[in-house]
């Protein structure tokens, strides 16, 4: 079964993109909560109008974003961001008491009434706020009751960010909530139902901690997990990370479970298919950025142009990956370009036959920073800059995910080795160590 | 040889000020120089020009193995690649490094207030011209400095 395919709604500029390459490239969407609180007319529109017919879509509750210190999600003027506010008016209580104060503590889901009434609320919200707007929006009368208000692909049970000091802390509330979920999810819903697993780096090489994860969730009836870990780049991650997640991921399938990982690359899309003996089942990324994340906000940079390596799987900026195409030869002519790194359709649109139109992958608008040396000037990229190479990455990712689901085991590792055969020279021991460590772990299974 | 009067300090108390006598030095040798040239996401220190001839300079009060690492992407762009660098003393290892990379190297003293050539570069071959001719474009709107 070929891994199921997910990226992540970041901002409505990227929206027409949920089409591209193609209209069925995306099994579904992933929405998170707060961007559906803050905008449901838009939301309901993206989803009605720019998603493929067989695109789903998954509603992200974000419930651990309250049980950080609330700076994270306040504004630069120190006020509530009205997308989380408007979020926690529909969860209630017991978020709704301690909003802007305070982090949410688990001592705050001692009274049952606090659990059900939340966990209900949570559920509902997913449910059933997109309904009344995907009913007004223009596009509905156009299609009949089912297409005009599709249900979400699962409904999601609050969650809690586990570490290694707080899984004690927070499991029994997060066990609560999750069996509360599931019971009304089955009253009221013909959707399935899923829980989210986020956890920190620590908890994946721990196998105590991440069994006994895995085993106080074992019984609770539900369809599959989200799964997000902390900052996992997989590109940098070592050998044991790699080898607990493909663990944590097998636990929690449970059998046949379905195992989503929210922020995946390459290796992930491997795990969820023969490479990797299915240890997941999909993967969701951004648009461009979101194969890794941070479970708190960190955010600043500058941003610049990146290109995706299509051998290597991963984004490289734009000045690094002109030196090794240069340094390899590679950008004598077009022929030369599409025969030794990509011939998807955007690199042969923006090409053309001229390789010297490789430079649009790294154009900019030239702006003055203020930084405490005095001034520099920086380049920034442009927005066609940025659409191409997204719509390259994209690309990319599409073949990724056909080959890993058509592709067999030892072929999917060929590649991998001879990647690492052909780019050694040019990148470096450092460079192509990711591949070495992807090959080595998915040989052991 | 032009000199800056700057102190009796015997390193550079900014990068600013290294810069201020690596520009009077360069501008003696008959360049014409401009400061903080985006190229590609960067901001190179210094871009030094002689008719159709561009110098990357990078200038750095001590980190010059950041610099080396800045200098490999200036050369997609630039003749010559140079560290104009204001240690005391210059590194061993870093004229090494130098040496392999084809990468030129100042010596610019704090207490001295000037410069001096302490290894010429190597002609780069490396530069790509779609991206050179995008750079060069790019200084267009910078005034000249010194």
């Amino acid at each position: 079964m070929p891994a199921s395919h997910w990226m992540q709604f970041a901002t409505f500029a990227e929206q027409r993109h949920f089409v591209y390459p193609n209209e069925n490239t995306y099994n579904g969407v992933v929405l998170n909560a707060n961007m559906v609180a803050h905008a449901p007319g838009g939301i309901a529109a993206f989803i009605l109008e720019k998603t493929g017919t067989q695109t789903s879509y998954i509603i992200d509750p974000l419930t651990h974003a309250y049980q950080h210190n609330p700076e994270f999600i306040t504004n630069s003027a120190g006020a509530l961001k009205s997308s989380i506010k408007s979020l926690a008016h529909f969860y209630g209580s017991p978020l709704l008491d301690i909003l802007g104060d305070r982090p949410l503590l688990p001592r705050d889901f001692s009274k049952t009434e606090n659990i059900v009434s939340f966990t209900k609320n949570v559920i509902d919200f997913q449910n059933n706020f997109l309904s009344g707007f995907m009913a007004d929006s223009g596009s509905a009368k156009y299609l009949d009751d089912v297409e005009a208000n599709p249900p979400p692909y699962a409904l999601i049970a609050p969650y809690f960010y586990f570490t290694e000091t707080t899984i004690d802390l927070w499991l029994d509330v997060y066990k609560k909530c999750a069996i509360q979920a599931s019971e009304y999810v089955s009253d009221i819903s013909e959707s399935k139902f899923f829980l989210s697993m986020v956890v920190s780096q620590g908890v994946i090489v721990d196998e105590a901690l991440y069994s006994k994860i895995a085993d106080s969730v074992a019984d609770i009836d539900c369809d599959g997990f989200l799964l997000w870990i902390d900052n996992f780049d997989e590109t940098q991650a070592s050998t044991k990370e790699l080898e607990g997640f493909l663990k944590f991921g097998r636990r929690l399938r449970h059998g046949e479970r379905e195992v989503i990982n929210l922020h995946g690359g390459y290796f992930s899309v491997l795990a969820s298919g023969a490479a990797g003996s299915h240890a997941i089942t999909g993967v969701s990324h951004g648009p461009e950025f979101g194969e890794f994340r941070s479970v708190v906000p960190v955010g600043g940079g500058i941003p610049i142009a990146k290109y995706y390596m299509p051998d290597l799987h991963r984004r490289e900026r734009y000045r690094d990956a002109l030196q090794i195409f240069r340094k390899s030869g590679w950008l004598e002519s077009s022929e030369e370009f599409h025969s030794n790194v990509c011939n998807c359709d955007e690199c042969q649109s923006v090409i053309n036959g001229d390789i010297a139109n490789f430079a649009q992958f790294g154009d900019g608008n030239i702006k003055s920073v203020k930084r405490k040396t005095g001034i520099v000037r920086i380049q920034y990229p442009t927005t066609e800059t940025k659409m191409k190479c997204l719509r390259h990455y994209l690309s990319c990712k599409q073949m990724e995910y056909e080959n890993a689901a058509n592709q067999p085991k030892t072929k999917l590792l060929d590649d991998l080795e001879n990647t690492i055969n052909r780019y050694e020279e040019i990148v470096g021991l450092d460079g192509i160590s990711h591949l070495r460590k992807w090959h080595h772990v998915l040989s052991e299974i | 040889m032009t000199k800056i009067n700057i102190s009796t300090r015997n390193s550079f108390v900014s990068e600013s000020e290294l810069v201020d006598i690596l520009v009077l030095f360069l501008v003696d040798q008959g360049y014409k120089v401009k400061l903080e040239v985006s190229n590609m996401g960067q901001s190179v220190d210094v871009v030094a020009n002689k008719k159709s001839w561009y110098m990357l300079v990078e200038a750095k009060i001590n980190n010059w193995k950041r610099a080396i690492e800045q200098c490999q992407a200036h050369r997609m762009v630039g003749d010559h690649i140079c560290i104009a660098i204001g240690t005391k003393v210059v590194s061993t290892e870093l004229l090494k490094q130098a040496k392999i990379d084809g990468i030129g190297l100042i010596h610019c003293s704090a207490s001295e207030g000037s410069c001096t050539w302490v290894e010429a570069p190597q002609k780069n071959t490396d530069y790509w011209h779609p991206e050179r001719e995008r750079f060069i474009e790019g200084m267009k709107e910078i005034s000249y400095a010194g």
